[in-house]
């Protein structure tokens, strides 16, 4: 029983130790990189296309194409949080503990060691010279306290105590970011949507596992323009959309790239154009016989050739391949074969690969429709991703320029001029020492004057 | 007068000043190094116009837009942050002798553009470029990785420093620089000040991006390096403050951490494709 309480608490400690901490940063750098290597997103065929056999299997095996949406990348993530959490937990209080010590009193000789010192004497009596030091520590940095004396003046000033805690706070905003992206993931969907021209559409093409979304409403694409530059650059892609619930038309705009529009919570991006094949005369002509048909045709309608078994089909509409201009999948299945196809040009009916097997294929209009794609997505998480945001900026700002910094200083009858006061200033900063440094010299400096003015001022009188 | 010829006159400025750097460190010379460091700061105030320029060219081209949005560009500015943030360093700490570094990568990558026959030319934006998180995200990733390469700089000089520190030569190379704890200083507040950059760099794309597209986070290769610099450059802070760690292992972590931004910056654009190819020509 004991020895399990033992292994128990070497775990725990092995789960909030620093060396973990970074252990883990190392490790997803190292992955992400491995993840960077193998473009995300491939398909297990792709993987076997692109690479060889052993490499292939390991890229597969764990799941490298598509590594951060891998539980064991997932288990990471949830480990780093957890390292974070304990950290915090077993940190935390002794942070508290540091912050509510009581104030320590040193000698003069001591104070005189920090790595920020200073040392005058003056002919002011103890007390006055206390009282100068703190009017001009608080002035320029903050109330000076007593902390003690006896026949000499001891005090404390400090500023910046609860730097000590931005650290939290940083982590905090790390944890908040992670929570944020776990409720985008849990409760927000991400898809497209093709909207023809002219067309409405209620329907979002989900992105993972090829699922459909009916939103409560419908979007209808009025019109879909592209203006170029001079140049023959594009300039902006433009969709003009209308929310439509039932016939009501509800809210009319347009959107560009980087113009999105959002209603109900969902947000709808500029991301793709292209066009649609509505119909297709079609002439073909049998090389063979010599027979030539001419034919309406619709996107994935099989249509038998009069007078055989054949069956010929559109299978797809490009708008450009390879310079060639527009062109038409076409498919043929014939009874005992296997299904061939051919891209057969729309600009060019003589051409001689628009065939397949013995029948050419002369297109004689092709009737099309441009269609807008949207990204649309929603992610009641975002919110709280930007709150993290946020809180990790401020943090890590202003731990970069807080710092908790100490000044002492102690007032006592100089040993080595009798009768004179001798004062030392000694300061400690727990960051940034440079700043520090400048900080700690104008308040020596201020000192020094304040001292030796109502030195003069007391020889005058 | 076109920015073109102030950017050239900048690459040769930056040449000149670096060499007036490098011979302060090598005869240990304060006057070289003043020369140095006079130099950068007409260079930098004549980059400065020439950026300004290119800025209101683009206006009289009839598409006005911040010079920011390809290869060319973002090297110009690459050379004017380092300049900028070594410069204040050497301010703050007024030691002179840290700039062959900043000042050395100042010059390459002014040459890159200038000589490596890239498009200079002012085109108009991509329509995905439109919009006005370009400069924010571009100015504060750029800070980042100049804070970055400055501290680069001062690990190399403290490796070089520290190696022979046994016997330091009282007239030798190294007797310009800051001692070794003053530059381990220094090394740190460069590290910390850059991964504040490069926090905001990597927000304000993650911001952009959901804007743009709806998405803040799509380990694209370029969000997946900037988070590996990140998390690198993360590793060294927590290495300091909780383990303590000093000197040589803070310089050396610092060298992997600027091997990240150079692949980041450059690495990602030519070897792996991504959403970020508007920086690759």
């Amino acid at each position: 029983m004991q020895e399990k309480g033992g292994l128990l608490k070497r775990f725990a400690g092995t789960l909030a130790s620093m060396r973990l901490t970074l252990i883990i940063f190392l490790t997803l750098a190292a992955v992400s990189v491995l993840g960077t290597l193998f473009p995300y997103g491939m398909t297990g065929a792709d993987v076997h296309h692109h690479y060889p056999p052993a490499l292939a299997w390991f890229i597969q095996t764990f799941s490298l194409h598509d590594m951060y949406r891998t539980n064991w990348f997932r288990l990471l993530l949830l480990l780093l949080c957890v390292n974070l959490i304990i950290c915090t937990v077993q940190r935390l209080p002794k942070t508290i503990k540091l912050t509510r010590q009581r104030d320590e009193e040193f000698s003069s000789d001591k104070i005189a060691k920090f790595s920020q010192n200073f040392q005058m004497t003056t002919a002011q009596p103890v007390e006055t010279a206390a009282a100068s030091i703190g009017k001009v520590m608080g002035a320029q940095f903050g109330p000076l306290k007593t902390i003690g004396g006896a026949g000499k003046f001891s005090g404390l000033a400090e500023q910046g105590r609860w730097s000590s805690f931005m650290v939290y706070f940083i982590h905090l905003s790390v944890l908040i970011i992670l929570v944020g992206a776990i409720i985008g993931s849990l409760f927000g969907f991400k898809g497209i949507m093709n909207i023809i021209e002219g067309e409405a559409s209620n329907t979002v093409m989900l992105s993972r596992g090829h699922e459909r979304l009916e939103l409560p409403f419908a979007v209808r694409c009025d019109a879909f323009s592209i203006s170029y530059y001079e140049t023959g650059t594009p300039r902006e892609y433009r969709s003009d959309l209308t929310i439509l619930k039932g016939d009501e038309e509800i809210l009319q705009t347009p959107i560009r790239v980087n113009h999105p529009l959002t209603y109900g919570g969902i947000t709808f991006y500029q991301s793709t154009y292209g066009s649609f094949l509505t119909s297709l005369d079609l002439e073909i002509r049998d090389t063979e016989s010599g027979r030539t048909w001419t034919k309406n045709m619709r996107m994935r309608t099989p249509e038998t050739l009069p007078g055989t078994t054949d069956q010929i089909q559109v299978m797809d509409y490009r708008e450009d391949i390879a310079q060639l201009g527009p062109i038409v999948i076409m498919a043929m299945l014939r009874e005992g074969e296997e299904a061939t196809g051919a891209y057969v040009l729309v600009n060019d009916p003589d051409f001689h690969g628009n065939r397949i097997s013995n029948y050419h294929f002369a297109i004689q209009e092709a009737e099309t429709a441009r269609y807008t794609g949207l990204q649309v997505k929603s992610d009641p998480g975002v919110w709280v991703v930007y709150v993290g945001f946020s809180a990790l900026l401020i943090g890590i700002i202003l731990a970069y320029y807080m710092s908790h910094r100490k000044i002492w200083v102690v007032a006592e009858p100089s040993r080595q001029f009798p009768g004179r006061t001798q004062v030392t200033l000694g300061g400690r900063a727990n960051r940034n020492p440079l700043a520090f440094e400048e900080e700690f010299q104008t308040i020596c400096q201020g000192v020094e004057q304040e001292l030796r003015a109502s030195e003069n001022k007391d020889s005058e009188t | 007068m076109e920015s073109s010829l102030l950017l050239s006159i900048s690459t040769f400025g930056f040449l000149l000043s670096f060499v007036f750097y490098l011979s302060g460190l090598v005869f240990h010379r304060k006057r070289p190094l003043k020369w140095g460091s006079v130099s950068a700061w007409i260079v930098l105030v004549i980059l400065t116009a020439g950026i300004a320029l290119r800025w209101i060219e683009s206006y009289q081209l009839g598409f006005g837009r911040a010079p920011l949005s390809n290869l060319y560009e973002s090297l110009v500015f690459a050379a004017w942050s380092i300049a900028l943030i070594y410069l204040l360093l050497e301010l703050r700490t007024r030691y002179r002798v840290l700039g062959v570094f900043p000042l050395l990568f100042c010059f390459l990558a002014m040459a890159y553009a200038s000589f490596s026959g890239m498009d200079s030319a002012i085109r108009p934006l991509v329509p995905a470029l439109q919009s006005n998180w370009l400069i924010i995200h571009v100015v504060t990733c750029f800070f980042g990785y100049a804070a970055f390469t400055v501290s680069f700089g001062i690990s190399i000089l403290y490796l070089f420093r520290a190696a022979h520190k046994p016997n330091p030569h009282p007239k030798g190379v190294y007797a310009l620089l800051p001692p070794l704890k003053q530059m381990d200083e220094f090394n740190y507040q460069m590290i910390f000040f850059g991964f504040i950059w490069l926090s905001l760099g990597i927000i304000s794309g993650a911001v952009w991006a959901n804007s743009a597209w709806g998405t803040y986070w799509s380990w694209d290769p370029k969000e997946t390096w900037s988070l590996i610099t990140w998390l690198v450059y993360a590793a060294i802070l927590h290495a300091r403050n909780i383990r303590g760690w000093r000197g040589n292992r803070v310089a050396l972590l610092s060298l992997v951490g600027f091997g990240c931004v150079l692949f980041t910056y450059f690495g990602v654009n030519f070897l792996l494709s991504g959403l970020h190819s508007y920086g690759s020509f």
